[in-house]
């Protein structure tokens, strides 16, 4: 991490400004959609069903206009992680996991260790899902502010408030929590920069550089901690110089109405997920 | 000021925030600054003018890959062996609120920080704190064993601010260290910078947007706008051109302003005055002839 | 009604008082071995239509006594009355709040939402106002501070002097006929401040009682009327031109004056004749041009 700039790998919760297809479609309705596809993504254990999963994946983000290679670098930070848990996989599953659609077949083992055709595809597909749901993830922030989606959040569990949901409050804290992740990056950023200033090392030689990284990340959680605390404090006079009650007799700015396309949209994404869960065990890979 | 080497020197210098994304971002333009040693230099500009962006460069907070040239004490900062701890210890930053950053438990470990990544030994280690915090004004034996987030405001600041001083560093950058405090507290805190320049010879690099703070400490300014150096010059030629600061978003100290609007009437003041004192011997001149 | 300056120095005042504030002690730790009162006996009146700037050192208890205002803190000791209603009766203070409103010191930590519109609607979405009522207000607290153009635009994307006057049309969504500034300038640049000192006074102007605590002290010099705090009490009042005239005692208080006034006081020292009372560059370049033109003459 020399480069301090730490908004470039928050693509998570970055809106961008757009006037696609996939932006206008009701928050709501891409709420859904996402649920749905999740659903779907939660039984694909073939690779042809996580093909076309993915490929509809990877369809909605070039359909939004937005920088594809931008969406996949958010995953940048996480990339050591993930490679670590996929070695594992590959090398600790095979024996264990019965591959979809194939013969168990291993190709090389090791005392406990063994890479087999299981083991190969339990990395694919985990792979695989994992980006489906990044992508769609990434993509719902993308297309909708955070604003729009606390609101289509609430308004979806409005209907439950009844049985004592605290829709708004939640969605308040969800909407706060959001607004302040680019201040806290900043923060973080200046604390990183400051101590850096003083001769502190970050994020050099690999594997080994990342557990010093993780102690100096605790140094500066200290005062990150802190920080969120006197905001948390100061955000809270705020609300209340400005009425805040709670959400009992609220009203709000915001306001969507269900067009044909968002309905539309919701229709074929539950044809789509019905087929692919009906047909699940008919993959043939 | 005799000809001497300048201890920062920055060419044309450009910098883009988040190449290559959708948020690219462009805060200098062909940035210029030179600093010689001993001197008390001011950055003035507006808000995104590319100040702070520019003296994250000397001490290689941000590295010069793109077009520009910056060199600290005779070093190129492009070149990729350089021993960034070297320059950081020759160079050090405070940023605005340098109080958010202490994390020690302990305020000697937290202002020990610097030294201990130095290097150094405890000893050793144990008299730069201590000069550092005779330098801000904490008493070491009263302050060094205290928990650091009992400290008041003030004086967490200071501490904060002797973190830096402890790794002795011969040029001290203060970033918009003073917005955001009271007259008295800034007053105080330039008060002890101003010491550390008088007895100490360390150059002071003061980014300010208090008009006069800059007028009464600077010897010379550099004027930033829209990510380029836009004036130079002594402190006294820069603020006797109020219209032109002014269409590059900035003002001057008051006495300047008058000084000028005078000099439009026809009262031609000799000298331009940057603080009370000059303007009040000025004025007097002028009035009793 | 232009609270007017005269109007004060006849005591009598042309506008009755929108805040009352009747001998108020306040300590954060009243119950502890030994409280520290951050105010100690403060009397004072805020007058409707008027600007009001309070002054004083980290410490002097100036925000504190703001957040009096408003009912963010109630007095150990004392009572503050708001449009006759009582600060302490719980059951008032949604209405107080909509009376006074107030603007903070940090930009960011006062922004909920992460949309500036939607931001501006939080308070009087609070309150319940209906829709239409709601983009109405809106709209027209954006075009005031003259943030129309980014209003859906994300907070974090805006300068400093940006998000303080989003905040301000927030405060100001609400319809307050009070206005508290709590140095919502500090944090600022010159060009920031200028642009939030310019919202406030087009606010003044049609009406809204401001009450800014600052340290700037030539933001103070715009005022009608400045306090100076110190110790938790009041330590002087007056006109602009009578606080910041006196310039020994306002330096052992620790504040500033602006520099023309120190310049004043200056030359004042040297010819007794000089008014030591300037408080702006205009004023002194008169001054000063007047007695070139007719030297020796006096006032």
């Amino acid at each position: 991490m020399e480069s301090f700039e730490f908004l470039r790998n928050v693509t998570i919760g970055q809106y961008f400004e757009g006037h696609s297809v996939v932006h206008r479609i009701d928050p709501r309705a891409k709420i859904t959609v996402l649920v749905v596809l999740a659903i779907v993504n939660g039984f694909m254990f073939s690779y042809l069903g996580n093909a076309v999963l993915l490929a509809v994946c990877i369809g909605s983000v070039l359909a939004s206009g937005i920088s594809f290679r931008f969406m996949l670098s958010g995953i940048k930070p996480a990339l050591p992680f993930i490679l670590m848990l996929a070695l594992l996989q590959l090398l600790f599953s095979g024996a264990a996991y019965r591959p979809y659609g194939m013969p168990s077949q291993t190709y090389w083992q090791w005392d406990g260790l063994s890479v087999t055709s299981g083991s190969i595809q339990l990395v694919s597909i985990t792979l695989m899902r994992f980006l489906e749901i990044f992508l769609l993830v990434s993509l719902l922030t993308a297309t909708s502010t955070i604003t729009d989606l606390a609101y289509a959040i609430e308004s979806m569990l409005r209907p439950l408030q009844r049985f004592g949901v605290p829709a708004h409050e939640l969605s308040l804290v969800g909407t706060i929590a959001l607004r302040f992740v680019p201040i806290f990056a900043e923060q973080l950023e200046t604390l990183m920069k400051a101590q850096a200033s003083r001769g502190a090392d970050f994020g050099r030689g690999g594997i080994f550089g990342f557990v010093k990284t993780a102690r100096q990340l605790v140094s500066l959680l200290v005062p990150l901690f802190v920080d969120a605390f006197r905001r948390a404090e100061e955000l809270i006079l705020a609300m209340e110089a400005r009425c805040y009650t709670g959400g009992r007799g609220r009203t709000r700015l915001v306001r969507f109405r269900m067009r044909r396309l968002d309905r539309a949209v919701v229709v074929a994404a539950l044809v789509f997920a019905g087929l692919m869960l009906v047909f699940r065990d008919r993959f043939w890979f | 000021m005799s000809a001497a080497q300048p201890v920062i020197q920055v060419t044309d210098l450009h910098h883009t925030y988040l190449r290559n994304t959708p948020l690219e971002v462009t805060a200098l333009k062909g940035a210029t600054l030179e600093v010689l040693p001993g001197e008390i230099a001011g950055i003035i500009g507006r808000s995104g003018a590319g100040k702070s962006t520019l003296v994250q460069h000397l001490n290689g907070l941000i590295r010069c890959r793109q077009p520009g040239k910056v060199i600290v004490d005779g070093q190129d900062m492009a070149d990729p062996s350089i021993d960034l701890k070297a320059i950081r210890q020759k160079v050090g930053l405070i940023f605005q609120r340098p109080e958010q950053q202490l994390f020690e438990r302990l305020v000697g470990d937290d202002i020990a920080f610097g030294p201990k990544k130095l290097g150094m030994p405890p000893d050793q280690r144990r008299e730069r704190v201590r000069w550092a915090m005779e330098m801000v004004g904490l008493d070491f034996e009263q302050f060094k064993d205290r928990y650091t987030f009992s400290l008041s405001g003030g004086e967490m600041r200071k501490a904060a601010i002797a973190g830096v001083l402890a790794l002795q560093p011969r040029v001290l950058i203060l970033d918009e260290a003073t917005t955001g405090l009271d007259p008295r507290s800034r007053k105080e805190l330039l008060a002890r910078m101003l010491n550390l320049h008088d007895q100490h010879g360390v150059t002071l690099i003061l980014v300010s947007s208090n008009m006069d703070e800059v007028a009464q400490l600077a010897d010379r300014i550099t004027v930033m706008d829209g990510g380029q150096t836009v004036m130079h010059g002594a402190a006294r030629q820069v603020f006797g051109q109020p219209e032109q600061l002014s269409r590059h978003g900035l003002g001057v100290p008051q006495v300047s302003a008058l000084a000028h609007r005078l000099s439009q009437r026809g009262l031609t003041v000799p000298r331009t005055p940057l603080t009370v004192a000059e303007a009040a011997e000025e004025l007097w001149r002028v009035l009793s002839s | 009604m232009k609270f007017t300056e005269s109007g004060w120095d006849e005591g009598c005042g042309l506008s009755e008082p929108i805040i009352r504030v009747d001998d108020v002690r306040f300590s954060y730790n009243p119950a502890g071995p030994r409280p520290v009162f951050a105010l100690d006996g403060i009397t004072l009146e805020v007058y409707r239509g008027e600007y009001l700037a309070v002054v004083g050192h980290n410490g002097s208890g100036k925000s504190t006594l703001a957040r009096h205002f408003n009912a963010l803190l109630l007095p150990t000791r004392g009572e503050v009355w708001v449009n006759g209603l009582n600060t302490r009766q719980r059951q008032h203070r949604l209405d107080i709040r909509r009376a006074v409103g107030m603007v903070f010191q940090v930009p960011d930590n006062q922004i909920v939402a992460t949309v500036v519109e939607e931001d501006v609607a939080f308070g009087p979405a609070n309150l319940g106002v209906p829709e239409a009522e709601l983009r109405r207000r809106v709209d027209w607290a954006l075009d005031v501070v003259g943030m129309q153009a980014h209003r859906r635009r994300a907070p974090h994307l805006l300068s400093s002097g940006q998000k303080q006057r989003v905040a301000i049309a927030g405060a100001i969504a609400m319809l307050p006929q009070v206005l508290v500034l709590d140095e919502s300038t500090s944090m600022l640049d010159p060009a920031g401040r200028d642009e939030v000192l310019r919202a406030v006074r087009a606010l003044n102007r049609e009406g809204t009682t401001i009450v800014a605590i600052t340290h700037f002290m030539h933001e103070a010099a715009e005022a009608d009327r400045v306090i100076v705090m110190e110790g938790g009490r009041l330590a002087m009042q007056g006109s602009p031109r009578q606080v910041f005239g006196q310039v020994d005692r306002l330096r052992e208080l620790y504040l500033d004056v602006p520099p023309i006034t120190e310049l004043a006081h200056a030359l004042h020292q040297r010819d007794a004749a000089f008014p030591a009372d300037l408080l702006t560059v205009e004023e002194m370049e008169t001054e000063v041009m007047r007695r070139r033109h007719s030297p020796g003459a006096s006032r």
